[in-house]
């Protein structure tokens, strides 16, 4: 199921209190990736759209390793600035960038893709982040598939429709201690193909 | 075409300006007047003639220090040397006067930024009283709605003409000076402690 969530990325952003869309914006982010992870623990920070210093902190235990991604949202939704910042964060970090408005689409877009995955970070736009499922008791192949890209995803995600009929192999999901950025798992969807969640590599199989 | 061009520079350096501000670690959140929503939040009127809107080029929040979580506003200018500072200055200050009497969300401190000084000899009056009185003045019908210069000088409140003369900044910048900031692994090490500070959990 698609949540919307860029009305109310909108609605936040209106407050004519510049602080206050701030926080509002920051408590509509940290609500959703929580929906979708709600292991994860969030800390905020008091930056916004810094160049630097991440906006939240997100950090998750996956058995006896603890992981974290740092998370940048961003009030411009160009991809050429999107470029232009992903390129000065660090990999080891694996970046979750945000922006706040929709991505376009075009060449400039297929090039931030491009270097957000040589960076290790994950793009999610307003329509990527209402297309992650809430968590539900029932790990169903959809909730898995939205930690994976979670945890570790990179690339863009835009408004890509999980669906139960996507189909995966679980196991491959998530990495085991101390892996290499080797692939997490393969996910058929028909408008991408069959294609490596990280490595966007064509699915062997 | 030279008009794009201007204004694709123009942009650049805003960003520009955006990044060697979060360089120095001493402003924490900053956005652009091309950032959808917050190009509304840099945005205000002139209260009479046409009401035209003008705006900001970017604003945001500071950290630490004496100005800890106070806001700011700025003008960036994109000059290789004076140029057309001297006027465009000028109308800046007008604008600070009106955005200061409407006590601007963003107005703790108004910025001019540029690439090349202006009007050397008289560098240090710039922020003066005197200055901003006198680009009021141009303004008056803008501003007061009234022509006619000893008519609106009489509406030019002293205390804001005071108080903006306290909140102008003028910075120059230099490509050399856009370097000489922190190094990235420096700053990591700052942000990391920050992180580690983060104020709120869920």
């Amino acid at each position: 199921m698609v949540t919307p969530v860029a009305p109310e990325i909108d609605s936040a952003l209106d407050h004519p209190d510049p602080r206050q869309a701030v926080e509002r914006v920051k408590d509509v982010i940290q609500r959703r990736l929580l929906d979708v992870y709600p292991t994860a623990r969030i800390v905020r920070t008091d930056f916004f759209n810094h160049t630097y210093v991440p906006d939240l902190l997100m950090t998750w235990s996956s058995g006896t390793r603890k992981s974290e991604r740092r998370v940048y949202l961003r009030a411009s939704s160009d991809p050429e600035l999107l470029a232009s910042d992903v390129q000065l964060f660090e990999r080891e970090q694996q970046p979750l960038v945000v922006p706040l408005a929709r991505l376009g689409s075009g060449p400039a877009r297929d090039q931030l893709g491009t270097v957000a995955e040589e960076h290790h970070t994950l793009v999610l736009d307003p329509s990527g982040l209402g297309a992650l499922p809430a968590h539900a008791p029932t790990r169903t192949p959809t909730a898995l598939a939205s930690d994976a890209i979670v945890e570790g995803g990179r690339g863009i995600m835009g408004s890509v429709r999980l669906n139960a009929s996507c189909t995966w192999s679980v196991r491959a999901w998530r990495p085991p201690a101390r892996a290499k950025p080797t692939p997490l798992g393969w996910l058929s969807l028909k408008s991408l193909g069959t294609r490596c969640l990280t490595c966007r590599a064509a699915c062997p199989r | 075409m030279p008009g794009e061009e201007e204004h694709v520079k123009g942009a650049e350096a805003v960003q520009r300006v955006k990044r060697w501000l979060e360089g120095t670690m001493r402003v924490s959140q900053s956005y652009t007047n091309i950032d959808g929503a917050w190009a509304r939040k840099l945005t205000l009127r002139w209260p009479n003639g046409n009401e035209m809107p003008f705006s900001y080029d970017l604003g945001g929040m500071m950290r630490g220090g004496e100005w800890d979580g106070q806001m700011f506003c700025a003008e960036v200018k994109w000059r290789k040397n004076a140029s057309d500072q001297g006027t465009a200055y000028k109308s800046f200050l007008a604008k600070c006067y009106v955005a200061l009497s409407q006590e601007y969300m963003l107005g703790d401190h108004y910025m001019w930024i540029s690439w090349a000084p202006f009007r050397a000899n008289d560098w240090d009056l710039l922020t003066s009283p005197q200055a901003i009185r006198e680009a009021v003045l141009a303004e008056s019908l803008r501003i007061f709605g009234i022509e006619d210069a000893d008519v609106a000088s009489e509406s030019i409140k002293d205390e804001l003409v005071e108080d903006l003369s306290e909140r102008l900044w003028l910075v120059v910048m230099s490509e050399k000076q856009e370097k000489l900031v922190p190094l990235d692994d420096w700053r990591g090490v700052v942000a990391n402690f920050y992180n580690s500070q983060g104020r709120s959990s869920w």
